[in-house]
């Protein structure tokens, strides 16, 4: 259970109700992720994960100069 | 046994049943503690997000079976983890939009000092305002 330093009830509810495991964990998660990456190089997907938060630190450090 | 420590190329062999790696991770899993970090989490969340559509599956119930087969190294970053993965399916955040908030939500009574407007208007988060709004 995740207990917030706030007890924030709306949190701790929302997470209880989506930590289930199931019997199949692995097939779970690849049914879960579906076509996603199909067709993807993991190389090709850590580069562009690494890439986009690049991006996202940018956008942040520019944010922040406006603001 | 101590853990293998494993990083974001073994959770997307996981995620990919398509990927040729697979079957060499599937050996590991039946052979091996694992065990990976919040920052190869975090790379998979940013590879799996688009800006226009966000998450093609719901996040929290993927982290949930995927925590169980990776591990983090302790039960406080897995509650983080997985309240990240909540408030993606719930809230129009990034991945590390919804890690900050995690970070604040579970760990410093949801008060959070930035200038993301992202968080406002949540009734877990108290965002403070680095400068006037």
């Amino acid at each position: 259970m995740v207990v917030t330093a706030n007890g924030s009830a709306w949190l701790s509810c929302r997470v209880e109700s989506f930590v289930t495991v199931d019997d199949d964990p692995l097939k779970a998660v690849r049914e879960s992720v579906g076509p996603t990456f199909e067709g993807k190089e993991i190389d090709d997907l850590r580069e562009d994960a690494r890439t986009a938060i690049a991006g996202e630190a940018r956008r942040e450090a520019g944010r922040k100069s406006e603001a | 046994m101590t853990a293998v420590y494993v990083e974001t190329d073994f959770l997307f062999a996981v995620a990919k049943s398509d990927e040729w790696l697979s079957e060499e991770v599937e050996s590991v899993l039946a052979e091996e503690p694992v065990e990976t970090s919040l920052l190869a989490y975090a790379e998979f969340l940013v590879a799996a997000y688009t800006e226009d559509d966000g998450f093609d599956f719901e996040v929290a119930p993927l982290v949930a079976n995927m925590l169980d087969l990776v591990p983090l190294s302790s039960a406080e970053e897995e509650e983080l983890l997985l309240a990240a993965a909540t408030y993606l399916d719930s809230h129009d955040l990034t991945p590390f939009d919804a890690l900050h908030a995690a970070h604040a939500a579970t760990r410093y009574g949801g008060v959070l000092i930035g200038s993301d407007q992202a968080y406002d208007g949540r009734s877990d988060l108290d965002r403070r305002p680095l400068t006037p709004d």
